[in-house]
């Protein structure tokens, strides 16, 4: 092990940090055998399993690394084990000690690895140790068999086949299913489409520069990783496809053949099939790749294997056992009682070192070995609610109304930094959510070159700020409007390059897809250098879809811009199998504005369009400003809040229909009466003895006549009970901290009643 | 209008000519009918003759009859407008009859006209009509005038259905005849009516004067004889006289009246009752007839009056005299007894009054002392409200942690469905659970239960505790007033006792004075019993007197001097 | 239809009813929807709702729907008093809370004792919420059919609208 590099260290440190993890679970695990064995208990067979898992994936990982030692030490540990599970060997102290030595000796080589990178120099006596189990394999009744297939190699090609034999052979092992828990099989779901989205970024930026084998070698390497995950589950196609791939990724990656850019192509439509098959595996059903033989058949072509008698001999050691193992993976299927199961989570962290020996992010090293850990998504969920509930119930304890007239000295102090606590606790945890928009964008990539190479244009995707980090629920509702918003651009956007020469651009179209924080929000602007959109293509498709009136056809460009977001609207002249078809833009708005967010567009004919997303930091909680209308307490983002005033009654512009306008700096802004909207009071109120809340929403803002401002509150958002339906204008409520329930104004909701009256 | 389309109507049978237009139609002069005239009385039928009418104008008139008949209700109607604007003649038919009642009866005398006939009938027809005129007063001018309405309505008739002016000549002048015919009937028949009417009324007046004489004279005949009692019996006689005849009557009534009076009153003089007068209304010389026996029999009774008068004053001051003697000496008597009673009695008086003044004094103690234990009841009045009061206060706060219990009990109540829902969904794990819950279900139900009555009691000890209060209060304030009333009945003892003993200081000196009264009683009593005897005998003679007078009855009035009263005590 | 479902179901909740009282007559629901049973609470009127829907309720930081049982029935509304309870029931994952006069008890009614409702008498209140007529001792209950209870009619189109 000569240079090692950066990602390599990297690798490496992921791997200790799983093993170690492993490890330690490994050392209870054999804990407990010991007492039981000294108890005359049943021994768990899970309990053997476990323990053959982690020292199976860690001689495979280390076999990867090229860590020899390790690799042999774990795999003698393994064969004992086998013959012990298999009952070839009773479990005997004996055992239990060596396998506890085993553990021992193999931490201590994590350590060494840790400060040096190499398993060279490290200074226990591995071999004596080695050869202390095999005797005891020897002493076993069929040693020979397990010794003919016990050729370690350090290489990765050969190993890959004695790997997969081992995971054949385990296969076979009846008890095997058994292992095999719902959430292994989520665990492997989220590790493939982790590994595929690398792969795919990786190839495409392969496509740019074909001579960077770096890029080769992270991609057979995740391949490589995907296959063996596969093979554990005994997932045949995806295994014996990614088997494929691997062999052509080994080719290039000894420079033995050049990828061209139609194998390149090839291997990003297999990894298509492998998503589709997992995505299959996510929702219940088996992940098997439907045309599989054709597409075997393909890869041979396109990637030249030169070797078919290997790939087949290999696929033929698949296919013989073809009677068990087809029952095999809908086995594995039929759990479908996922849900159930889903919160148990005892038996997922066995599969975790195995699965997590592939590298995960190789963006962001990571310097120390134990400050990260994987959390499941629903304990962050929980731990959100939580933090949410602690906010309301630190505003029950600080604002009770006992309290009130007391003079409490240190109670105070107490609160306040109670208080403070809390707010930093909800800052952490919200934080913690935070995902970088980096991945997301990545696909991105992806979805521009399809679109490109489908259309005949030339795009380039410019990518900035992917850093930024946003609430992940937040990112769950942006992905589906990006796709939709940078399918519209490459499609309708950018032109094809003659045009694009005629009309003195550069032949390749720019798409920019950049985000950054502003404030208390996410901005992530979608802008490309294309056609622009056409006003009166828009008007004249609106007026035909009934969506203006003739009248409206001097209404401001901002208006225009979003008649798109329409549902049904579309201005494309043909339909394209990619937009055109008028479904789209409409889900831009209804997601972005589930999570409170709007959109923006600015446009110019033939030069361009930009898309603003913006979007609230986190959805959760908000900074709200209460007030009272009659006894129903409403709530408005502060950040929304422009001015709060009391209106004489000069100001008010009484205008034909009803709706009162006021006049505020020469700005002429609506006042809503949620009086009236809601029905609270059918008395009119004259505005001068209310206060009127002015919004930034709308074009010069919209106002809120309320009797009274109670203050400003941190609030947890509760979406209403469905069973309420949809009430006029408001979004969700909040629990107050004296118990009281007050309701979420939905301004972007409200300004619409008001600019259609 | 109206009328004149009627008109047109009758004048041309097709109905269709306007009034603009009058018709213009030569026609053929109308072929006249013969008439008649067959009266059986020759003497009738000359005079008929005499009045020029021939069986040639009863023809000329016929042949319009046709003509007169359509129209004949119009003209009626004209006849009885025509009646009705004169006063006299309107009058006349008001108070006899009404159109309705004569409409028929003329429409037959003019259809009668147009019969071309003149009969015995149509004679005796129009006599009648002159003897009903005759009955009802109604002037002959009048109805000759009624005539000419008749003829002018049918001679316009004919000149509007275009009768040749020949024709309308011809028909008025045969009509006229016939006209007079008629007005020469009827009035002669008014005549003999009128005539027979007056010769009636003349024999009847010769009659009734044979009579009036025959009973006057008889009426003198009793007079001169003296039997002035003597009267016509009127209702024997005919109506017309009986005015006269009871006029005649009340005259001799009238004379004879204060002759009978006088005589009733100077035989009651006679028997010495002076009170009876003359009343009659009576005139001339009966009238003073009357004046002067009333003055004599006044002066007799007024004079007989003042005689008794003084007779009975004499009595009755002798009575008097004499009895005032003898109740002055019984008085005297009973002065002096009864002076010896008070002297008795104030003795008694003046030890009652000393133990009066003891007794309010002893009163005064007791008073002191139901005082003093009055304050004290106050006090203990007030110390038994404030128990009242913590008592209530007590229970007030019992029944607050009864709710409180209830409450806790409901909530208990609540978790324990909660727990029993959570057994009942854990199934059969939650079974011996369930049971654990149904238990803590029934503890609290009873706790409820057990507050409920509790509740219950204490609420009704509340209330008896307020009712006690009430009745505390009430105590209270009567201990009050009571307090104050002894205050006040020791003020009003303690007056009792200063005015008992001043009592006693005035009946001491009122002994003193009693008797010296006592002596000069003595003394009056000898005095009076002499007087007493002197006067019984002036009232016994006295009343002899008395006695003869009362043989006379005076008049009332008479007695003017002094008034009886005065004498009247006794 | 119902009762098949119900046969399908061997469960011991089977036959597991809650019942509670409006005015004279006794309810039950069946206990498998009932999610707890709470006293009467400060209720936050919402507008834009149908009457019989009070508002909602913050129960423990959830935020609930509160039905009035007697509105929903048409019946008079009577003021709430300590007595007035609120059992939160969940039926496809929606909880809500209905407002009843009180609470009375768990009750066991074996199906055999369980008689349809009858057809004729249209004038019960909330007759469509039926689902059965339960017979326990002498009295009567009147089962009510929770799922018809909340989604019949209108509200099922607000929650398709949700």
């Amino acid at each position: 092990m000569s240079a090692i590099l950066d990602d390599d260290k990297e690798i490496i440190v992921d791997f200790i940090n799983e093993s170690n993890e492993a490890l330690e679970k490994t050392e209870l695990i054999l804990l407990s055998l010991e007492e039981k064995l000294a108890g005359a208990e049943t021994i768990d067979d899970n309990d053997i399993n476990t323990i053959f898992r982690t020292f199976h994936s860690i001689k495979g990982s280390a076999g990867f690394i090229g860590l020899t030692r390790l690799n042999t030490l774990t795999h003698e540990a393994e064969t004992l084990l086998d013959n012990i599970r298999k009952g070839k060997t009773e479990l005997l102290k004996k055992h239990i000690d060596i396998f506890l030595e085993v553990s021992d000796t193999l931490m201590m080589m994590m350590n060494h690895l840790h400060d040096n990178f190499s398993e060279e120099g490290f200074p226990g006596d591995v071999e004596n140790l080695k050869e202390r189990i095999k005797k005891m394999i020897a002493d076993t009744e069929n040693p020979g068999e397990t010794k003919a297939e016990s050729g370690p190699s350090p290489k990765s090609g050969k190993k890959k086949k004695a790997s997969s034999k081992k995971q054949q052979e385990s296969k076979k092992e009846p008890d095997f299913d058994a292992l095999i828990t719902p959430e292994m099989e989520k665990q492997f779901v989220v590790d493939a489409q982790e590994l595929l989205d690398e792969m795919e970024q990786d190839l495409l930026n392969l496509e740019k520069n074909t001579d960077n084998l770096e890029l080769v070698e992270s991609v057979f390497r995740n391949m490589h990783s995907l296959k063996g995950n596969a093979g554990f589950f005994n997932f045949k196609d995806i295994n014996q496809v990614c088997h494929r791939a691997e062999t052509f990724l080994d080719r290039v990656r000894n420079e033995e053949a050049k990828a061209e850019s139609n194998q390149i192509s090839m291997v990003l439509q297999v990894l298509d099939f492998i998503r589709t098959a997992v995505d299959n595996l996510d929702q219940g059903k088996p992940p098997v790749i439907s045309g599989k033989i054709g597409l075997l058949d393909l890869m041979t072509e396109v990637f030249q294997l030169d070797c078919p008698e290997e790939a087949s001999g290999e696929a033929s050691d698949w296919d013989v056992p073809s009677v068990e193992q087809k029952e095999v993976p809908e086995k594995t299927d039929t759990p479908e009682v996922k849900p159930e199961n889903a919160k148990k989570e005892d038996a997922g962290e066995q599969s975790t070192p195995e699965k997590t020996a592939a590298p995960k992010d190789n963006k962001k090293p990571r310097s120390s070995v134990n400050d990260v850990i994987r959390v499941d998504v629903d304990k962050l969920n929980k731990l959100m609610d939580l933090v949410g509930e602690i906010v309301i119930s630190e505003s029950m304890v600080s604002h009770n109304p006992e309290l009130r007239d007391l003079e409490l000295e240190s109670f105070e102090k107490s609160i306040s930094y109670l208080q403070k606590n809390v707010r930093e606790l909800q800052e952490l945890a919200t934080a913690m959510r935070m995902i970088p928009l980096n991945g997301l964008f990545s696909k991105m990539k992806r979805l521009i070159r399809d679109l490109s190479n489908k259309n005949n244009k030339k795009i380039e995707l410019v990518i900035n700020g992917g850093e930024t980090e946003v609430d992940r629920s937040v990112l769950e509702h942006i992905s589906d409007p990006l796709v939709h918003i940078l399918r519209n651009a490459a499609d309708h956007g950018i032109e094809t390059p003659d045009k694009r020469v005629a009309r003195g651009k550069p032949e390749t179209g720019r798409i920019g897809l950049s985000a950054k924080q502003i404030g208390g929000e996410i901005w992530i602007v979608i802008e490309d250098d294309g056609n622009g959109l056409n006003r009166e293509k828009i008007l004249k498709k609106a007026m035909e879809k009934g969506l203006i009136g003739e009248n409206d056809t001097d209404m401001p460009d901002e208006k225009v811009w979003n008649l798109i977001f329409q549902p049904g609207f579309s201005t494309a002249d043909k339909i394209s199998d990619i937009s055109g078809r008028g479904v789209g833009m409409d889900v831009v708005v209804r997601n972005v504005e589930k999570i409170r967010g709007r959109v923006e567009v600015i446009s110019e004919e033939g030069k361009g369009t930009t898309i603003n997303l913006r979007i609230p930091l986190t959805t959760a909680i908000v900074d709200g400003m209460l007030m009272r209308v009659e006894n129903t307490i409403y709530a408005i983002p502060t950040l929304d809040i422009k001015e709060s005033l009391q209106v004489g009654a000069n100001h008010v512009v009484d205008l034909i229909d009803g709706q009162e306008i006021i006049k505020i700096r020469e700005n002429l802004i609506p006042v809503l009466r949620l009086h009236e909207l809601h029905e609270l009071s059918f008395a009119p109120k004259p505005m001068s003895e209310g206060i009127v809340v002015v919004t930034e929403k709308g074009s010069s803002g919209m106002g809120f006549l309320v009797d009274e401002i109670l203050g400003q509150q941190q609030l947890v958002i509760k979406p209403l009970p469905g069973y309420l339906g949809d009430i006029k204008g408001v979004s969700g409520c909040a629990v107050l901290g004296n118990g009281e329930i007050c309701l979420i104004l939905d301004l972007s909701n409200l300004i619409k009643l008001v600019e259609t009256t | 209008m109206f009328k004149s389309w009627f008109t047109n109507n009758v004048n041309s049978p097709s109905g269709s000519y306007s009034t603009d237009e009058p018709i213009k139609v030569v026609r053929r002069k109308r072929q006249y009918k013969t008439g008649k005239i067959s009266i059986s009385d020759p003497q009738l039928r000359e005079e008929i003759r005499f009045l020029g009418i021939t069986e040639k104008d009863l023809g000329i008139v016929a042949t319009w009859q046709d003509i007169a008949l359509e129209s004949i209700d119009d003209l009626v109607d004209v006849f009885y407008d025509h009646v009705k604007s004169f006063a006299p003649t309107l009058q006349v038919l008001n108070r006899h009859t009404t159109v309705e009642r004569q409409r028929p009866m003329l429409t037959k005398y003019i259809k009668d006209m147009f019969n071309g006939v003149i009969d015995d009938a149509y004679v005796q027809n129009r006599r009648t009509v002159g003897i009903v005129h005759e009955r009802i007063d109604l002037a002959g001018s009048y109805y000759l005038a009624m005539y000419e309405v008749i003829r002018d309505f049918f001679i316009s008739l004919l000149k509007t259905i275009s009768a040749t002016d020949e024709e309308i000549h011809d028909f008025s002048e045969s009509f006229n005849r016939l006209i007079q015919v008629d007005v020469a009937l009827t009035i002669d028949a008014f005549n003999k009516a009128r005539q027979e009417k007056i010769e009636q009324a003349r024999i009847r007046q010769e009659e009734l004067f044979t009579e009036l004489k025959s009973t006057v004279m008889a009426l003198v005949e009793d007079a001169t004889s003296g039997q002035l009692g003597s009267r016509v019996d009127v209702s024997r006689k005919s109506e017309e006289l009986h005015e006269v005849l009871s006029d005649l009557n009340k005259m001799l009534d009238a004379l004879n009246a204060p002759v009978d009076e006088a005589v009733a009153v100077l035989q009651n003089m006679a028997s010495g009752d002076l009170t009876v007068s003359m009343r009659g209304d009576y005139q001339g010389d009966h009238s003073r007839l009357k004046e002067h026996i009333n003055t004599t029999l006044e002066r007799q009774s007024r004079l007989i009056k003042s005689i008794q008068n003084a007779v009975e004053q004499v009595a009755s001051g002798a009575s008097q005299i004499s009895d005032g003697a003898q109740s002055l000496s019984q008085s005297t008597t009973q002065q002096a007894s009864a002076l010896q009673e008070i002297t008795a009695s104030l003795t008694q008086i003046g030890s009652q009054t000393s133990q009066n003044a003891q007794n309010a004094d002893a009163a005064c103690q007791l008073v002191d002392s139901t005082h003093d234990k009055g304050q004290k009841a106050v006090e203990t009045v007030g110390n038994m409200k404030n128990a009242m009061n913590d008592l209530k206060d007590a229970s007030d706060q019992i029944g607050k942690i009864i709710k409180v219990i209830d409450e806790i009990a409901f909530q208990t109540n609540l978790l324990a469905l909660n727990a029993a829902v959570e057994a009942a969904r854990a199934g059969m794990h939650g079974k011996g659970f369930a049971v654990v819950a149904e238990e803590v279900r029934n503890l609290a139900q009873r706790s409820a239960k057990a507050a409920g009555e509790t509740t219950e009691l204490i609420q009704g000890t509340i209330a008896k505790v307020q009712n006690g209060l009430t009745f505390t209060d009430e105590v209270d304030t009567s201990f009050t007033a009571i307090m104050q009333d002894i205050d006040k009945i020791n003020t009003l003892v303690q007056e009792i006792s200063v005015a008992s003993r001043e009592q006693n200081e005035g009946i001491k000196q009122t002994n003193s004075g009693l008797s010296q009264i006592d002596k000069a009683t003595q003394g009056n009593t000898a005095v009076s019993e002499e007087s007493a005897a002197a006067s019984e005998e002036l009232a016994s003679q006295a009343a002899e007197l008395k006695k003869l007078l009362a043989q006379f009855k005076t008049q009332a009035g008479a007695v003017e001097e002094k008034p009886k009263v005065a004498f009247e005590y006794n | 239809m119902e009762t098949e479902v119900y046969e399908q179901e061997v469960d011991m909740q089977e036959g597991q009813f809650l019942t509670f009282m409006i005015g004279d007559q006794q309810y039950g629901v069946e206990i498998k929807h009932v999610t707890e049973i709470i006293g009467i609470q400060n209720i936050t009127a919402l507008p834009d709702l149908p009457p019989f829907v009070k508002g909602v309720i913050n129960l423990r930081g959830r935020v609930i729907p509160v039905v009035d049982v007697r509105l929903r029935f048409d019946m008079e509304a009577r003021d709430y008093d300590e007595r007035t309870c609120i059992i939160v029931v969940n039926i496809n994952e929606t909880s809500v809370g209905l407002v009843v006069d009180t609470v009375a008890e768990v009750l066991n009614i074996p199906v055999e004792s369980i008689e349809p409702p009858p057809k004729v008498n249209k004038k019960i209140n909330g007759n469509r919420f039926i689902y059965g007529l339960g017979k326990v001792e002498d009295e009567v209950q009147i089962l009510l059919d929770t799922q018809k209870l909340l989604f019949e009619e209108e509200l099922e189109q607000l929650t398709a609208l949700g």
